[in-house]
Order: structure tokens, then sequence, then C-alpha cells
């Protein structure tokens, strides 16, 4: 391929259709990386296509073939979804479908609708991903597309293609502080209008809602934010930093589960269960989207946040799977009791497999008749746990048949996980109510920031136990390994919260990038509250605290119009004045000034030079109209005609001239 | 020279040729202008109205020796400019000078001739000096041309073509005089009575000065803004074919001196430049197309600037 | 009291009344005098059909935002928002402020297209885009001015009719930057053309009856051929002497030259009398393009108009123009 002859076709290209072209790719990069190859690949080939057409390497295909692959194209959204609606599969037809009008893009009104299409895809981008990355990568994306739109309402004229891009870029920087004002004050409707399509194949990641081994143990490398907390009251102690997530019952051997996630919702307030003291902790939790339906709290919750309710598990469990980020407003009570006097079903909570863990059933009976009750059974649990051999480790080994066993007698390494379940099972097989509690433990507080971080490498387990005339009481079995069978520092440090930062040497590169990554969090956390969570609520409340001094303690969607408008018309008064900029003058003589004052006054009187009307003709007919004033009118005009046009003009001069001028009233 | 001595002088030979074309006190005053201006002049109008008479009184009132030469349509370059003739007695050739060895020479009808007789005349009036049978002979100071011509088209004329229009510093008409002129000039003596009785008002030299007051006049960046604009709107504006050459700015200025000395002022105004530039630009500018509207169409040209 | 000021409304009130007219809004101001300056009262805009398009789109996405609670999808349909509020601006302003001017257009023959000159000047420093042209009921072209600039462009007119018309109105338009907007201005100039009739496609020059021969022939008072000696008189130019007698020792003669013999061709309305006026209009059209172009000292004879026999572009000019106003005052209009 000769170089000058691409650049030659490049040229000749209709620059509106290469602008366009760019702007999608772009625009589809992010769904190529997500949705399956099947139904990508027929719209990769058509945007080539089409581009390869536009340098005029290839014809466009005829009606028939453009038919044909519609219907392929439906066709293979259809095999990869099984469905054509829901989130996934829409996207992947509306992908198809633009690239497929491309084929036929040949009038003008098609490269607008394309154009708008375009649009439409950033827009389903952001159903996937609300990054600060994806924002600032899609603003790229629209800078394409309005340089298109640009190069497209060109008519005829040929134009510098940097010019198309210059004034892309000149729009939208004029129309970012519109745009901030409307995203801030437009009043926001609480959605959803319609329900949902339900989407169920989409993983998040994060806890699930069941436990087997090793299913913890692999996210302790992930450092991934699962949600962040901003404390209104002090932090609670380090060793009250259990985050609730799902609660455990049903054990089949190897995997724990929730048979009956809803069993039923409980109202906090009418349930004389659930005993608190001490002062509550009040926060907000903002948090990621994991895809299922469960909110966290800290141990144990008093409040239910809007949109969801409580289990009898005391999980908080939210009406929609959280698909983006939330933000609730908590408040927990970390000393607390819990079914004291009794559980309505006791069943469920000593529930275990038929065969298996037997050498465990009969450790735990062994253990159980040493002591009197079921307290000092615990104690002997856990005392066993710290004496024995057991190791915390994060890479466990694979235990294959009948893990509980294998890992209480033969392995004796775990992680949370592991000792979560073998405890319960003991706890089970003496006859002790028990069950297993996932969730998050620990965290640590931005230090740039006033907010707390909780990541997906502090997903824990831990257990509850029964204890009659105590109720439910929290025990952590990893809690008691000694710190010399932790295999981690990390790990130590949060398995045992006390001694966090003791071992820690610091070493100033990992301080610099620990600072860079709590910086780039904060910006993360930002992103977040103000733009990906800017709702209703916050809307609101933002709005109340900015306008309170005014007077709008509790704004309504009005007042709110009121001030957009207000603000927009402002915002579009500058960007006019900086347009047409009135003041863009040339510089003028003194003494032209002084005598343009001098005709202003004369104009207010009806006398009117006109622009082409020389000193001297206008001082002919001005005496005329004002023969009393003639002898100023005259002297004046002189003296301008001395200072202006006459030569060797002097300072003298004109400030006889600008006197004359003031003194001169009509 | 004293400007106001200047001025005055001016005054005196306007008055005096006033006695004799009655009620033309503007044109005689432009034709001065223009005379000043060290240009030459062109009076488009039709026979009768006084073209020879103002030609002949400027030359007596200012001391000028006088030529008229009737362009017809066998005038030939050599009737202009002279001729070398055998001359037996002394044995050689002996050169004749034509007509145009004058200080103010009146072409009468001088679309009649012949391209080339035109040329010839036209040359000698751009170079102040003519060439012939390879001898350089220059023209007397101050060379003045007033040449007439008659706006109708007629068969057998040869209407200037525009690049030699443009050797003309000025183009005005006399026009009828009005109703009082007329009746002085229908009861009074024979023109041509007074004429002879005339007197030069100034001293031979005396208008070289006058000339060169009259180039010495100051010209303040405002106004060079204006004639700049001026010109900047004929090239713009579509109602001309093209716009005014830099060599029409230069007359445009020239002019707007002499007549500001003429007004008794050493500076020029933006209502001078005003006053001459229908007669400086007329004959430059070709309008697209013909219209009964004429000179509207350079008044919209002056409408269109502001003075800056 | 209603009635009183209705009937009393004042100067600024007939502005006012004026400004909103609707016909300002669909029809311009009328012939102007001079240059037209766009300023702001005469420029309108309104959404282009594409803008509407737009804006119903931004709609849906609105609706979509608002239901899957996506910040990001609210973010870009408010910032498509803000894109389709400053273009309006943008749009305006590549219009406003310029000036318009209308030249003058030679006469043309009917049926012929007239380039009519348009001066843009745009006094700003930022360079106009896409601005078209198009005279009212005439094809469109589109230009660009750059910062600062002049430029002279034409806009085709196709001429139907003869006389003289007044130029149409010029509609200016823009789309740009972003076609959602479309903004225009109207501009008209009173100044009229000449269209002369459609020329004939029959091309023979009237027959041997109409013509005038000038039997008096060659008089000997042209300069273009040779016709002969006459005596010397006193005065004769040197240059037509015939110096070849004069150096046989004869008597001095004088060249004489001709060629102001000519025919005398007088085109007749009246020769005519089969046609109807158009027809007979252009046959004469044709036959005054024939006739000068065989160098023919040709009259015409009209109803009202008699233009005795002459040449030269000018008599030519005179002939068409008689003709492109038959039968209509000369002071009016007809468009």
């Amino acid at each position: 391929m000769n170089m000058s002859g691409f650049q030659q076709r490049v040229k000749q290209a209709k620059a509106e259709n290469l602008w366009l072209l760019a702007g999608l790719a772009l625009a589809f990069t992010p769904h190529f990386l997500r949705l399956p190859l099947l139904v990508m690949l027929p719209s990769i080939i058509l945007l080539c296509w089409r581009l390869l057409f536009e340098l005029r390497y290839l014809a466009l295909p005829p009606r028939t073939v453009r038919w044909l692959l519609t219907l392929v194209g439906i066709l293979a959204t259809w095999i990869a979804f099984g469905t054509l609606v829901g989130r996934q599969a829409g996207v992947g037809l509306l992908v198809i479908m633009l690239c497929l009008k491309l084929m036929e893009m040949n009038a003008q009104r098609d490269v607008g609708v394309v154009i708008g299409l375009g649009f439409f895809v950033v827009i389903t981008v952001f159903l996937f991903d609300q990054s600060i990355f994806m924002g600032l990568y899609m603003l790229l994306v629209v800078t394409l597309l309005v340089t298109a739109l640009t190069a497209f309402s060109r008519d005829q004229s040929v134009i510098p293609q940097w010019a198309n891009l210059q004034k892309a870029g000149a729009i939208l920087t004029q129309a970012l502080p519109l745009a901030l004002l409307l995203f801030f004050l437009f009043p926001r409707i609480p959605g959803p209008l319609w329900s949902l399509p339900a989407d169920g194949t989409s993983a998040g990641t994060g806890l699930s809602d069941s436990m087997s081994p090793g299913s913890i143990s692999q996210l302790s490398d992930n450092d991934s934010v699962a949600f962040r907390v901003q404390f209104d009251t002090p932090l609670p102690l380090p060793k009250k930093r259990y985050w609730r997530g799902p609660v455990l019952t049903q054990f089949d051997g190897r995997t724990w589960s929730n048979p009956y996630p809803q069993r039923h919702a409980i109202h906090l307030s009418m349930n004389s269960q659930y005993q608190v003291s001490g002062t509550p902790s009040l926060y907000t939790v903002t948090l990621e989207p994991h895809q299922q339906r469960w909110l966290f709290a800290l141990d144990l919750p008093a409040m239910i946040p809007p949109d969801s309710h409580l289990s009898d598990d005391y999980e908080i469990i939210a009406n929609q799977p959280v698909r983006q980020l939330v933000r609730y407003s908590m408040r927990s009570f970390t000393d607390y009791r819990l079914a004291k006097d009794d559980i309505p079903d006791i069943l469920p909570y000593l529930q275990l497999p038929a065969e298996s863990g037997i050498q465990a059933r009969q450790l735990a009976q062994q253990l159980r008749q040493k002591v009197t009750d079921n307290a000092a059974f615990v104690q002997t649990v856990l005392n066993y746990i710290a004496e024995q051999p057991f190791y915390y480790t994060r890479q466990p080994p694979l235990l294959l048949n009948d893990p509980v066993d294998a890992f209480l007698f033969n392995s004796r390494r775990g992680f949370c996980e592991h000792y979560a379940s073998a405890f319960v099972f003991l706890m089970r097989a003496a006859g002790v109510p028990a069950r297993v509690v996932t969730g998050y433990q620990g965290g640590e507080m931005n230090p740039q920031s006033d907010y707390f971080i909780v990541r997906q490498s502090d997903a824990h387990a831990w257990t509850e136990v029964w204890l009659r005339g105590e109720g439910w009481r929290r025990i952590d079995p990893t809690a008691v390994i000694p710190a010399e069978r932790i295999e981690n520092q990390q790990d130590l440090a949060r398995i045992l919260p006390e001694m966090a930062g003791a071992g820690a040497t610091p070493n100033w590169l990992k301080k610099i990038g620990r600072q860079l990554s709590f910086s780039w969090d904060r910006i993360n956390h930002t992103w977040n509250q103000w733009v990906v969570n800017y709702n209703t609520q916050r809307q609101q409340d933002f709005l109340s605290h900015m306008f309170a001094s005014a007077g709008f303690d509790n704004i309504n969607w009005q007042e709110m119009i009121s001030l957009l408008v207000a603000g927009m018309t402002l915002v579009m008064a500058v960007v006019a004045v900086y347009l047409l900029r009135p003041w863009q003058r040339q510089n003028q003589d003194p003494a032209q000034m002084a005598y343009e004052r001098f005709c202003q006054r004369l104009s207010r009187r009806g006398m009117q030079r006109q622009p082409t009307e020389g000193p001297l003709d206008f001082a002919r007919r001005a005496s005329q109209q004002y023969p009393q004033r003639a002898r100023e009118i005259n002297n004046i005009t002189a003296l301008y005609e001395r200072q202006r046009y006459a030569p060797c003009p002097t300072q003298g001069n004109l400030q006889r001239l600008q006197r004359a001028v003031r003194d001169f009233i009509v | 020279m004293q400007n106001n001595e200047s001025t005055q002088r001016l005054d005196a030979i306007v008055a005096h040729a006033s006695q004799v074309v009655l009620g033309k006190q503007h044109e005689i005053r432009l034709a001065l202008t223009c005379l000043l201006a060290r240009g030459h002049l062109l009076i488009e109008d039709l026979p009768g109205v006084g073209k020879t008479t103002l030609a002949h009184v400027l030359a007596q009132t200012l001391g000028l020796q006088y030529q008229r030469i009737q362009f017809t349509s066998d005038l030939l370059p050599a009737d202009i400019l002279g001729v070398s003739i055998f001359d037996k007695s002394e044995q050689g050739f002996h050169f004749h000078p034509g007509p145009v060895f004058a200080q103010l020479i009146l072409a009468d009808e001088v679309n009649r001739a012949t391209p080339k007789a035109q040329s010839a005349l036209l040359e000698a009036m751009e170079e102040g000096q003519v060439t012939i049978e390879g001898k350089t002979r220059p023209l007397p100071d101050p060379f003045f041309v007033i040449a007439t011509q008659n706006p109708t088209y007629q068969i057998g004329t040869f209407p200037l073509p525009e690049s030699q229009l443009d050797r003309f510093l000025m183009r005005i008409s006399l026009g009828y005089p009005d109703a009082e002129a007329e009746r002085a000039l229908l009861t009074g003596d024979d023109r041509r009575e007074i004429l002879k009785q005339h007197r030069a008002c100034i001293q031979p030299g005396q208008l070289a000065e006058l000339q060169q007051a009259a180039s010495n006049v100051h010209v303040a960046d405002a106004l060079l803004d204006y004639v700049q604009a001026l010109l900047d709107i004929s090239r713009r504006s579509p109602q001309f074919t093209h716009g005014l050459s830099p060599r029409a700015g230069l007359a445009l200025l020239r002019s707007a001196k002499a007549w500001a000395l003429m007004a008794g002022r050493d500076h020029a105004m933006p209502e001078d430049v005003q006053t001459v530039m229908p007669h400086v630009v007329s004959h430059r500018l070709q309008a697209v197309a013909e219209s009964s509207q004429g000179d509207k169409t350079l008044l919209t040209l002056l409408q269109d600037v502001a003075i800056p | 009291m209603s009635h009183t000021t209705a009937n009393t409304t004042t100067p600024t009130i007939m502005n006012l009344r004026h400004r909103f007219s609707l016909k300002r809004f669909f029809a311009g101001e009328g012939p102007e005098p001079g240059p037209v300056f766009l300023a702001q009262r005469r420029v309108y805009i309104l959404p282009s059909k594409m803008g509407v398009y737009f804006a119903a789109m931004m709609l849906i996405m609105l609706l979509g935002a608002v239901n899957y609670n996506n910040s990001l999808a609210y973010a870009l349909t408010f910032l498509l928002a803000s894109i389709f509020f400053i273009t309006i601006l943008h749009t305006y302003r590549n219009l406003l402020h310029l000036r318009v001017d209308v030249g003058q257009i030679p006469p043309v023959f009917c049926g012929e297209i007239a380039q009519v000159p348009i001066m843009l000047d745009n006094r700003r420093s930022a360079t106009r885009y896409a601005i078209k042209l198009q005279l009212r009921n005439q094809q469109h072209t589109s230009v660009d001015i750059a910062g600062d600039q002049w430029q002279r462009n034409n806009a085709p007119l196709l001429t139907t009719q003869r006389g003289r018309h007044t130029v149409p109105r010029l509609t200016l338009e823009t789309g740009f930057p972003l076609g959602l907007f479309r903004a225009w201005a109207y501009a008209q100039r009173d100044i009229c053309y000449l269209v002369y009739p459609t020329p004939d496609q029959h091309h023979h020059l009237p027959d041997e009856s109409s013509y005038h021969l000038d039997l008096q022939g060659d008089r000997g008072h042209g300069a273009d051929d040779f016709a002969g000696l006459r005596n010397y008189h006193a005065g004769d130019s040197l240059r037509h002497i015939h110096w070849k007698t004069v150096a046989r020792g004869q008597d001095m003669f004088t060249k004489q030259f001709g060629g102001d013999q000519a025919i005398e061709l007088w085109l007749d309305w009246d020769s005519l009398p089969n046609l109807d006026t158009e027809a007979r209009l252009s046959r004469l059209t044709r036959w005054v393009l024939d006739a000068s172009a065989t160098q023919a000292n040709y009259g015409l004879r009209l109803p009202n108009t008699h233009i005795p026999p002459g040449m030269g572009p000018a008599h030519q000019q005179q002939c068409l123009r008689a003709l492109a106003l038959h039968g209509i005052n000369p002071d009016t209009d007809i468009s």
C-alpha cells in the first residue's frame, strides 16, 4: 500500500464519517471487552467494512446481504444470551443494529441518526461501569461524536479538520458549566419508573450467599473496595469492627448456605428479644455494587435502610440486588443481646449432615463431657484450637473428602472459613445451637480523609453460638490462634487488631505506594459521593445545606428549577458575552473620546451627528440649531480639529478640549 | 509664503475668475484645486456651457501661456507634439513645437481623436516631457491640461480608455448656470471682451509657491485612516467592477490637501476629502451595471464609511 | 379606556409591534437602500428538524437515566442538553453582525442564470463557516468567510421574465456548528436588474425590403479605406499628402480615406405582424444581436420608441433596453 495514496484516501473521505467511526469504535471498546465474542465479532467486522468503504477500498453490501446480516446479528445475540431482552442482550442488539445502520448510511439523515445512536451506546456503557476512568473516557467519545456532528453540519464547505475539533472542544468546554448546574440542580426523580428486566448471569465480586473451603480465602488478595463508611460518632474499637453480612445455617458437609433467605422480615421496635446498651454508632455506608441483595452493617444493626428489610438472622436484605453504588445511613449498637431467653425455632441451628465429620463428632462429645455447661464448652473448643498446632494461612491445602475432619485432624492449616466451619460443626455436634456469620472484619481509615475503607480482602467468617440466658454470642475462632502461627504479617494485624502496626517496618517506597493508593481511593470516594451516588436524597441534603443561609431549609423541586433556570441564564449570558466580545474595540484617541462625549450630549437634545458627518459640517448644523451655543460648539470643534487633524497636537490643547466638553452642558 | 497669504491670493483668483464664468464658483475652485495639486482636469459636459471660457480665464488670471487644441478624428500625434521640417535655408531639420508646449492646454473634445492622438497627449501629461524623433524635450512648468469631452456616445468617437482616464486627477462637469447667472450672462458684455481686459492676479513663480503650499498641508493619522477606509470600502463594494487603486488614493489625498489650502487651513479635514472625493474617483470607478442612479452609487460609498 | 390606548400607539409600541411582527419573520424587511447589517433583531433562530430529534433523544436518555438511577447517564444527558443550549449561541453568532450587500447585475437575457454578486463582510476575527446563500426560490450556495475578511460570492438567479426587476430577497442561513439549530436572516437591496427578452433562434436578418441602402455611398470622410485623391488644400494634414506625385513634380494631392459607407438597417416592429408581442420582441432581440455582430448600422422601431441607426456597444444596449422595457413603465418594477 502506497503511503501517500493512503493519505490521499483519508483526505478524500468524508470527514464526518471518519470522526463518527472513530467515536463509535471507542464507544464500543468497553462492550467488546465485556460481551461475548459471538455478539461483538459481527459488529467489529461491520465497523471495519464501513471504514474500508470510506477509504474506497470496498463497496457496501447489497440490500439482501444487509437483511441477512441483520438476521445473523439477531440470531447471534439470541444464541449468546438466550434472550433478546435484558441489559446485556439489549446492549448487544443495539451495537449490532447500529453497525448494520452503518451499512446503509448514505443520506444526511442517516448520519444524524447514527450519531444519536452513538450517544445511546455511551449510555449503555455507563450501565455497567460508572468509574471515574470510564467517565473521562466517554468524555473523549462524546468529543469525537460532537466533532463528527460539527463536520457534518459543514454542508458543502471545506474546512480544516482541526477547526472541527477545535469548535467541538470549545462547545464542550462552554457546555460543561451548564452541565454541572443541570447535574446538581435538576430535580432528581427517584427511579425506577418501571420494573427492570432481571439480569441473572452477571457476577459480582465479594461475598457470595454460600461458604465452602476457599471461598473467602480467594478474596484475601483482592484489594478492591467493598464499601466505605463515614462515621458520625467515634470509631468503634478495632475488636468490635465486625460488618455483618449473610448468616449461614445449613451445612452439607462441605458448603454452608442459607436455605430460606427470606424467612420473614422482623421489626426491631416490636422485638422484645433485642436488647441494646451503650451509645450507638452512627455512620453512612457507601456500598459498591456486588450484585447480591444484602447490605452490610456494623454488628448489630439498629435500623433498617429504605427499600430493605431485616431477616430474623439480622441480615439486612435489599429489595433489589445491589447493581449500583448505594448509600445508606445506619445506626448500630456494638453492645447487644439477642434472643436472650429463647429462640423460636432451634432446629436449623443444630442441623448437621448425616455422614460426615465422624471424628469431629467424637471430639465434640469428648470435650463436652469434660465441662458442665455450654459456655465452658465454647471456651474448651477455643482452647483446643489455640493449643493444638493450627495455622492460619492464605493458601490452605485443598480438602477433598469430608473437609471438616480433614481440616481438624490432618491439615490443620486454614483460613477463617475453615475455622468457622469446624467450630460451628463442633458446637452443633455437642448440641449447642450455632451458626456461621460472614461479612467483613476491620477496615482502615483513609489517613488523607475522614472515611473508613473496607476492602474485599477484609472478608471474614465467624460464628455465633446461642447460650441460654445470654442469647447469641459472637465467637471468632480464628482470633484465638497465637501470633506465631499466623503466616502473613497483614493477617496478623487483622486478626489481632491490638498488634496492628507493631511489626510493620517503614519502607519509604511502600509508604509512598500506600499514600498514593489512599489518594486514589479518596478521589474515587469523592467521585462516588458526588457523582455516582448523587441521588434524590443526596441532592436534597446538599442543596438544603448549600442554600440554608438563603432561606431554603427544605428545598423543593420548584425551588430547584428556579435556581437552575437562574443559574443557566447567568452562564448563558456569560458565554454569550464571551462569544460576542462587545468590548473588543480599538483604542480610541482621548481627543476623539472627548468629542464623542460632546456629540452624545448634543444627541440627547435631538442633535444627532451622523457617523459620516465631518466635525465642521456638524458644527455648522449644530450652530444653526442652537445659535445661542454656537460659540461653545465652534470652540470645541476648533479644539478638536486642532488636536486631531492639525500638525503638532499638544497636551494643553487636549486638556482645554476636555474641559470645554466637561463644561458643555445642554 | 504664509498660509493665509496663499489663501487670500487664491480667493482673489477665484473672485477674478468668477467675474467671467458666472455662478460657477465651486467648479472654479475645483479646477484651481486640481491645478494646485499638479493634476490635470477632465471636464465632461455638453458644448456651450463655458468649458473653454473656464480654461481661458484660468490661464489668464494665473498668467499662464494658453493653447487650445481642437481634437478631431484626423488629428495626428504630430499635430499635438510638433514636427521637424527640413529648412532649405539652414540645410537642416528644424523643430516646430506643437501646441502641447504651453503652460495651460485646453484639449477640446478629446474623445473625437483617434486613440493614437489621444495617447500622444496623455503621455505628455503623464511624463511632463515629449520625445520626438528620438529627442526628449521638456514641457514647460507648470504644465496643466484641461481636457473636455462630450459625455454622449456618438458614432466616430473614441471614449478614453479607463487606464487613461486615470491620468486625470479630477473629472468635473459644469452644468447649466442657475437662473441669476444665466440672466447676468444674457444681459452682460461678451465674455471674450471681458477676457481681453483681464490681468493676471499673481506673479510668475507664485503659482509654484502655491503648489508647494498645497503639498505641505498636514495630513493627520486620523485622516489617513479615513482615506484608507474609503479605499477599502470601494474595493469591498460589489457595486464596482474593481476598487480604487493606490494611485487613486494618492490623488484623493493630494486633492484634499489642495482643497484644504483653498479653505485656508494648514491641515486637511474629512470634509475636504468628502468634497473632492466624487470628482476624484467618479472616473476611476466603473459601476458593474449601468445604473440610472449614477453618482448615487458614489455617494453610498461616502455614506458607508464612518469618520474614524 | 382600551379604545383610546389602541388609537394612540406610541412610537415605542410601534417599534415593538414591528419588531415582533410575523411579516418580518417570514418575509424580511423589504428592499433597503444601503448595505444590510445583520443586527440582533434581524437574525432569527429555531431548532432544525435534527435539533428536534436531538431533543427527543435527550428526553429518552433522561427517562433511561431516571429508570436505571444511573448518575453518569444523567451526566451525559445533561452534557448533551448543555451542548444543545450552547449551540444556540454559536449558531446565532455565526450569522450575527455580518454585513451583506448585493451588487449590481449586468443585464442578462431572459432564461439565463444571472450571477448576483453578494458581498459578505466579516468584521470579526473568527471565521464564519457554512453560510448558505439563497435568493428567493433559487438554488443555494454555501460559503465560508474567514475572519476580518470580506468576500464576494455569486448567488444564482434564474431569469424568467423580461423587464426590470428588483433582486429578490436573499436568505442567509446557517446550521453551523452542530446543525441542531437553524439561524437565518433576510437581506434585500433596492437593486434592479434588467432582463432582455430571450433572443429568438431564428437567425435571418430582415429581408431586403427593410434595408435602407445609403445610395450616396462613400463620401471620403472615414479613415479606413483609401478612396482616391483630391487637390491639396492648405491645412490638410501632412501625413495625407500623396508624396509620390510630389516627387514626380506634379501638383500636391491629398489622399482621401473612406469607410463611412454603410447599410442602414431598420429593425421594425411592424415588419412582424404575425407574431405576438413577446415573440416579436424575441425576434427583434435576435436581430439586434445579429446586426451588431455584422457591424451593421441599425435602428430600431417600436410602437412608442424610435432609436435612430447607430452602432457600437452603447447603441446595442440602448436597443436591448428598449426591447426589455417595451410595454413596461420604466419607473415601476414588475417583480
